[in-house]
């Protein structure tokens, strides 16, 4: 048995979840390979795993998106009591809740892959994401880390503000895209 | 068990048939009012984490005591469309609403919540006006921040688990 049986095992039955029979010689496709594998099988077949891992989702997501807006406002000219000192560090805590997302977000999507795969709004959510991470790193690097290390004028920069605008945007949009999959779910392909 | 569920139904009715019931009926008010409440849930949350972590003790050099006062604003316009928002989707679907643990529990949160943030805002406040940028603030100033952080945690997990308990 190798570790990834082992794995897989101990996780269908700490759910208490019967792994699908296959019969022996049938190709998956890799969507449903995800669907049946353990963690695709206890997502969707634990009681109300589901959904405890779109609670976790959703706390994850305050994490994140407040930090990027708590974030964005300072720049803006709000809550000047935050130092420069303070924003690199806030920042971090922003990417707890990214993280917490990223496992849970990757699970539900395993349990549901086929249909996720398919829905169009999924495909702008994950792009959408994309787009805030790389731009939450610029924003780390050009304007935040500079401003802590003492480099003060930064945070009064029209580059601040701007990037703080798009910062608020990009991630209200993923919040849109992320609440429309339920609701659009024509398939992309 | 259901009796105060139960009692309200004449009023669940009423919700349902005034044109704010009907309006949510719409095919795009719902999703757009989910939208809307997840974005003010977010905004709040922003905005208590920051300010209860600093009361907590966290941040103590890099944010002022007194930002936490600023920030109060922004957390109330989250509560403020979750709230508008939320109206909504409870005169769409008052009666099972009413039915639903989940809701209740999510509830009872935010009133505690709700008297949490009036201790800090009559008591607290006055406390902490007086210190300086970097104070560490007392137990009970702490204790009133670590109840905010858990009971609006507390709110996100009773929300989202509403589905699992019935419709809404």
């Amino acid at each position: 048995m190798s570790i990834f049986d082992w794995l897989s095992q101990s996780l269908f039955s700490a759910c208490g979840v019967e792994p699908t029979p296959v019969e022996p010689g049938t190709v998956l496709s890799t969507f449903d390979w995800m669907e049946q594998s353990a963690v695709g099988s206890c997502v969707m077949q634990t009681p109300m795993g589901f959904y405890i891992l779109l609670a976790i989702h959703s706390v994850g997501l305050a994490i994140i998106v407040g930090v990027m807006l708590v974030i964005s406002l300072r720049l803006l000219g709000v809550a000047r009591g935050i130092s420069a000192q303070a924003l690199p560090k806030i920042i971090t805590l922003g990417w707890w809740g990214f993280w917490v997302n990223a496992v849970s977000g990757i699970s539900l999507f395993i349990g549901e892959a086929n249909k996720m795969f398919g829905n169009t709004t999924f495909r702008w959510k994950l792009f959408l994401i994309f787009v805030g991470m790389v731009s939450a790193l610029i924003l780390n690097k050009t304007i935040l880390k500079p401003a802590a290390a003492g480099d003060l004028s930064k945070l009064d920069s029209s580059s601040a503000k701007n990037q703080a605008y798009f910062s608020i945007f990009i991630w209200l949009a993923v919040i849109t895209t992320g609440r429309m999959i339920a609701y659009i779910t024509d398939s992309g392909l | 068990m259901n009796s105060l569920a139960d009692q309200l139904e004449p009023m669940a009715t009423w919700m349902a048939d005034t044109w704010l019931g009907h309006f949510m009926l719409g095919s795009w008010a719902w999703p757009w009012f989910e939208v809307f409440h997840f974005i003010g849930m977010s905004l709040l949350c922003g905005s208590i984490l920051a300010m209860d972590l600093r009361l907590l003790g966290f941040f103590r050099k890099e944010i002022s005591l007194h930002a936490v006062h600023a920030l109060t604003l922004w957390g109330l316009l989250g509560f403020m469309i979750n709230l508008i928002t939320g109206v909504g989707f409870i005169f769409k679907g008052a009666s099972s609403y009413f039915h639903n643990v989940s809701f209740r529990f999510k509830v009872i949160c935010i009133i505690l919540a709700g008297v949490n943030f009036l201790i800090f805002w009559f008591f607290v406040r006055k406390q902490i006006e007086p210190l300086k940028d970097d104070a560490d603030v007392g137990l009970f100033a702490k204790l009133v921040g670590f109840s905010s952080l858990l009971l609006w945690f507390l709110v996100i997990w009773g929300g989202r688990m509403i589905p699992v308990f019935g419709d809404g």
